[in-house]
């Protein structure tokens, strides 16, 4: 890979004909990711405060469902009007993030108190909301926030209906679709990127929080508990990450110029193929690995660090969850370390690293 | 963005996987050990278990002599090999109750592999040995919460993780300009986070309980420490991170500030103002960040 200043990459695309006449200025008026996560840190802050000022002033909205929907609903109206209208002005975006994170707030609680706190139909509601919120409203941190909030909310839903496992499994499928195509849905990146980001996250939670006692959020404590249908859950849930992590694998074989009936296409095939057999216990890792690679594909550190830290982050919480005994996790994890140092070692033999002087490494 | 040269290549692709395979399959092999004697299986004895995990080290540790630390595979390994070093103090401390309290487990983990830590060259193994200190020190406290003071043990403890993570991030930075595996960002921007995030935990602790003994600490230490992050990360190295980082404390201290002086106020509307200085405060910061990197880059 290469880095290209900007007047470098002007001066290529001018000799392939791509572009013509002068360099335009560069002016990125994009924030660094962290700079976002900053400011929707402190939107939320602020948002905060101003539920206060509701909780406190106009207490009669919270004390009424219907009050609550609609005086959420006309918050987030007004703030989705305000980015519409913003032009860009920071002061007036930072207000309608935290104007409308309270509004989303008061229309939750709506939602909640008329359907019943943690129950199953709530979340798909909430999901819905925010899902729409994150189409419509057109500013990046809201629409990373409440993307994130519409997956967690269907993997809660998923859970009080006793089919928890497909959520991480069908948001990994998302993720993976949705990266794999960033650069051909190029158009649509402003409202892509942050959804990804956010699926990327969600995809975190929804294969960490599995298997644990609590779900911790809007006091969902699940609802069916069938066991037949939870191990048919289970199962769908890995088939359906393995098949991500296959589909993956191959995709990007071939946008490299392999295809399926090429030797490194089908080693990079039966290699990925054992990793999924090997973790199925741990079904975390192939989300896991599904990101590091799409983010070194598509050259984007964020993508890459953000799936090395849910590796780390599912490893650690993984201890803790309930689905097998320590033996059986400890086996599943040291079966998947061996396979990925065997697949290291078919590498080697298979694609011999050649320096510069033209000659294989040892 | 494949005529520009940004995406990889094949040579790229090939140093990837090699890297990504190696450094998954060591960290996991050293992981589901841990999981392995976590378990505490009845079927091996102890004798057993300690020989194995003797041997695993032992299997690691020749490893990476065999490869030596200049080699990825003898940096994994020796990676491993400080991970179960902790695997075999643990099993050690089980087998012959050693009556060790688990903080001089860790610190006990942290001074052993401090030499491999010299040589090995590795930003993670010095982060490792990094959160062993910290975890020492936490656990520390939570076995002796009153040795120096009930109710002062936990500012106690912040103070003390503080410092260490400070003076480690200073440290670092001032190493990092003559050694050059040292100038990877996201250790020092750990490192920046864990403190940045101490002393403003420690400013909310002062402001909302004025009687304790650290208050003028703290109201000293607060900004000479923000002014540190924004002289060395604004002027001497420019790392917009952290500078976020600076914002962020201070729309928390400030809007902590507000709330303190606005608590006997009745009705909501100093919760609506201290809002809107919350959104002020943090659009301006903001602003100034976005302004920054774009000087840095052009």
């Amino acid at each position: 890979m290469n880095t290209l200043s900007p007047k470098q990459l002007w001066d290529r695309l001018l000799e392939i004909n791509l572009v013509t006449g002068e360099m335009p200025p560069t002016v990125d008026q994009h924030a660094p990711w962290f700079v976002r996560v900053m400011l929707g840190f402190a939107g939320w802050i602020g948002a905060l405060f101003m539920l206060g000022f509701v909780g406190a002033s106009l207490s009669f909205i919270m004390r009424s469902s219907s009050a609550s929907l609609i005086a959420g609903a006309l918050v987030c109206s007004g703030a989705a009007a305000i980015f519409r209208f913003s032009q860009g002005k920071d002061f007036a975006i930072q207000f309608g993030l935290a104007t409308s994170f309270a509004g989303q707030a008061m229309f939750i609680f709506g939602i909640m108190e008329t359907f019943r706190w943690g129950s199953g139909f709530g979340y798909i509601a909430v999901a819905i909301f925010e899902a729409g919120l994150a189409a419509i409203v057109v500013n990046e941190i809201h629409r990373g926030a409440t993307a994130f909030a519409a997956a967690v909310s269907l993997s809660l839903a998923l859970s009080w209906y006793g089919i928890p496992h497909l959520a991480p499994a069908l948001i990994t499928a998302a993720v993976a679709v949705l990266w794999m195509h960033e650069f051909s849905w190029a158009d649509k990146g402003s409202v892509l990127r942050p959804i990804g980001y956010s699926l990327v996250l969600a995809a975190l939670y929804s294969n960490s929080t599995l298997f644990m006692r609590d779900t911790a959020w809007l006091l969902g404590r699940g609802g069916a508990h069938n066991p037949a249908l939870s191990m048919i859950s289970s199962w769908a849930g890995v088939l359906l990450t393995s098949a991500v992590f296959l589909y993956t694998t191959v995709r990007l074989a071939a946008r490299e110029g392999f295809g399926i009936n090429d030797r490194p296409a089908r080693t990079a095939l039966v290699a990925a193929a054992a990793i999924a057999i090997a973790s199925f216990k741990a079904p975390g890792i192939a989300t896991g690995l599904v990101i590091v690679l799409l983010g070194f594909a598509n050259a984007n550190r964020v993508l890459t660090g953000l799936g090395i830290f849910s590796l780390i982050i599912y490893l650690s919480i993984y201890y803790y969850q309930l689905q097998a005994t320590l033996l059986i996790k400890s086996a599943s994890l040291v079966a998947t370390g061996i396979m990925l140092l065997v697949a290291r070692i078919a590498l080697g033999r298979l694609w011999p690293a050649v320096d510069h002087k033209g000659e294989h490494n040892a | 963005m494949r005529t520009a040269g940004g995406l990889p290549g094949k040579s790229d692709w090939r140093g990837f996987i090699d890297r990504l395979l190696l450094w998954a399959g060591a960290v996991l092999l050293a992981v589901g050990v841990i999981f392995f004697f976590a378990y505490n299986w009845s079927e091996l004895s102890r004798v057993a278990r300690l020989g194995l995990a003797q041997l695993l080290l032992f299997i690691a540790v020749a490893g990476c002599g065999w490869f030596g630390t200049e080699q990825p595979i003898g940096k994994a390994l020796l990676f491993v090999s400080a991970i179960l070093t902790g695997v075999l103090l643990a099993l050690f401390g089980q087998t012959y109750q050693t009556g060790a309290d688990t903080y001089e487990l860790f610190m006990t983990w942290a001074v052993l592999i401090l030499p491999w830590t010299i040589v090995g060259r590795l930003p993670a193994l010095w982060m490792l040995l990094i959160a062993l200190v910290n975890t020492a020190i936490t656990l520390y406290f939570m076995i002796f919460p009153g040795f120096f003071g009930l109710i002062f043990s936990t500012e106690k403890e912040l103070w003390l993780l503080f410092v260490f993570n400070t003076a480690t991030l200073a440290l670092w930075e001032l190493f990092s300009r003559r050694v050059e595996w040292l100038r990877e960002r996201w250790a020092p921007r750990l490192l920046g986070f864990s403190s940045g995030g101490l002393i403003t935990t420690l400013a909310m602790f002062a402001i909302f309980d004025h009687r304790h003994e650290y208050v003028a600490v703290t109201a000293i230490a607060y900004p000479l420490w923000l002014g540190a992050i924004y002289v060395c990360y604004r002027h001497r190295i420019l790392d917009l991170f952290l500078l976020a980082g600076g914002v962020l404390s201070i729309v928390i201290v400030v809007a902590s500030l507000l709330a303190k002086a606005m608590e006997h106020i009745h009705g909501g509307g100093g919760l609506l103002f201290i809002g809107l200085i919350v959104v002020g405060l943090s659009a301006l910061g903001g602003m100034w960040l976005k302004k920054i990197g774009q000087e840095g880059t052009r």
